[in-house]
């Protein structure tokens, strides 16, 4: 594992998708980005089988089209593998915390995020993960 | 009480048979004892026809067992307040009725029951009305939340790069422009919503003037252009030149533009947008035809109303649900139509819009 954390972050909408990655690298975050749940699945498992300690946290839209991301949740979740990788999830719906209790993110936030709130979360998920992984937190 | 018994009996019985609800009595074993004017109008069957037969000639099968429950509580001494359920009329009909039954008391003895029903069929169907209007409403404020929270965020998000300094001088130049778009995105919401708020109180004014239909149709289509190219959608014109009205010509590009956007919206790249303008029969004629998702005919009455938004749709791909009503006001504030036909899910649509060729006196203004 590199000295960088490495999240998963998957948003449908591009300049929301662009914006929040630029957020996390400027904050010295690595991001692999997805488009939706679906693209997310291929990508969770490509870069975990690569290096089991990433991705360290998932940065989860709620509302996407083709497949949404309490779908992706459910099917991260059966996955033993993955299925403890914090999610932090980021919407636009209003009435969020009511939708998404049952998915059991790490953290809720609702656009427009404020950045350093955003990067704090991520950071705190991420060294809760690698943290119960028994890797060394980030920096 | 003053008078008689023959009197007040006399009284009872003639305010019983001209009251609008229904007021039935019946002994404890169910057997209907009077039945006045309105139970005849609410069940069907007269007086002479109800009289001596069961109570359950007007109970549907599946409510039998309400029967037995009134009834228990009736020996019991206790009274059924406004207990809304459903009854059979003669012709087999349901009706949706507010009962309130009490018992009939000899001296200390209970001896029957008096039922009064209410038809609340119209009370029921407003109540739906209030419910689903509401749900709407609902469902409106959570689409608006969303569509007003999407492009903050990008605003707001790059806004905050920029001002960090983080950015190479080519993603600043690419920050400007997401701003830029995201906020034309967000003063078009406003846009529509205020529109709108015009419309619902009737404050909507047209700028009515000498208006060339055929060059207004030509910008709509020269703007939306870039979006149909963006989506790999073709774009074909047929414009008979010289279409001229009295209008608001400002209010017609909106119409085309909100008709255009549609057509975008729900046409699948590779797919074609085709828009003809002619002068025919006195009117002004704009079609606009899509090979795009098509509407079903369950949904096709309901596209021009506020709000309303295809099932599922309204948040994968965005708006208010507002385009279509506001086109439809300012086609008829012109003294115009709109119509959309589709042949079914999967065909296209088409929206057909006319316009008096000499408007003037017929615009409402």
């Amino acid at each position: 594992m590199g000295a960088r954390p490495h999240v998963l972050l998957i948003e449908d909408d591009p300049d929301t998708r662009e914006v929040l990655r630029l957020i996390l690298e400027a904050d010295g975050i690595d991001v692999t980005a997805a488009q939706d749940g679906l693209d997310a699945l291929a990508r969770l498992e490509e870069i975990h089988h690569d290096d089991p300690l990433t991705p360290c946290a998932i940065v989860l839209d709620y509302m996407m089209p083709r497949f949404s991301g309490a779908q992706f949740r459910a099917r991260q979740l059966a996955n033993p593998e993955t299925a403890d990788v914090p999610v932090i999830l980021v919407s636009a719906v209003s009435d969020l915390e009511s939708h998404a209790k049952a998915m059991h993110p790490f953290a809720m936030l609702q656009k427009p995020v404020d950045p350093d709130q955003f990067t704090s979360l991520v950071r705190q998920a991420s060294i809760d993960y690698l943290s119960r992984h028994q890797a060394r937190p980030p920096a | 009480m003053t008078g008689s018994f023959d009197d007040s009996a006399f009284r009872l019985a003639a305010i019983v048979e001209s009251s609008d609800d229904a007021i039935v009595s019946k002994d404890l074993n169910g057997y209907i004892r009077t039945w006045n004017k309105s139970a005849e109008r609410l069940f069907g069957y007269t007086a002479a026809e109800a009289v001596g037969r069961h109570i359950t000639m007007i109970i549907p099968d599946d409510r039998r067992s309400e029967e037995d429950e009134v009834l228990r509580r009736i020996r019991a001494g206790l009274v059924v307040d406004h207990f809304e359920t459903v009854r059979q009329r003669k012709d087999g009909s349901l009706v949706d009725i507010s009962l309130t039954i009490s018992p009939i008391r000899r001296g200390d003895e209970i001896i029957g029951a008096s039922k009064i029903a209410r038809d609340i069929t119209e009370q029921r169907r407003l109540r739906q009305e209030a419910l689903e209007a509401n749900r709407q409403k609902d469902e409106f404020l959570a689409t608006l939340s969303h569509e007003l929270r999407t492009p903050l965020n990008a605003v707001l998000g790059y806004a905050a790069m920029l001002q960090r300094d983080s950015l190479d001088e080519e993603r600043r130049r690419k920050a400007i422009d997401v701003i830029q778009r995201n906020a034309q995105i967000l003063t078009e919401l406003v846009g529509e919503l205020l529109e709108t708020s015009r419309i619902v109180s009737g404050k909507v004014r047209l700028v009515v003037d000498d208006c060339d239909l055929s060059t207004v149709v030509s910008e709509a289509v020269e703007n939306i252009r870039p979006s149909a190219d963006a989506k790999q959608l073709r774009l074909e014109q047929s414009i008979q030149p010289d279409v001229k009205i009295r209008g608001d010509a400002e209010r017609l590009q909106q119409v085309m533009w909100n008709l255009f956007t549609n057509a975008i919206k729900f046409t699948p790249p590779q797919g074609v947008i085709k828009v003809t303008v002619s002068a025919e029969d006195g009117n002004a004629r704009i079609v606009v035809k899509d090979t795009g998702v098509g509407v079903g005919a369950d949904a096709l009455p309901h596209i021009f109303q506020r709000f309303w938004q295809p099932e599922g749709v309204s948040r994968e791909l965005g708006g208010l649900g507002l385009g279509l009503a506001l086109s439809r006001n300012f086609v008829e504030l012109h003294g115009g139509r709109i119509a959309a036909r589709s042949e079914g899910i999967g065909k296209g649509t088409e929206f057909e819009v006319t316009l008096p060729l000499h408007a003037g006196a017929a615009i409402s203004k």
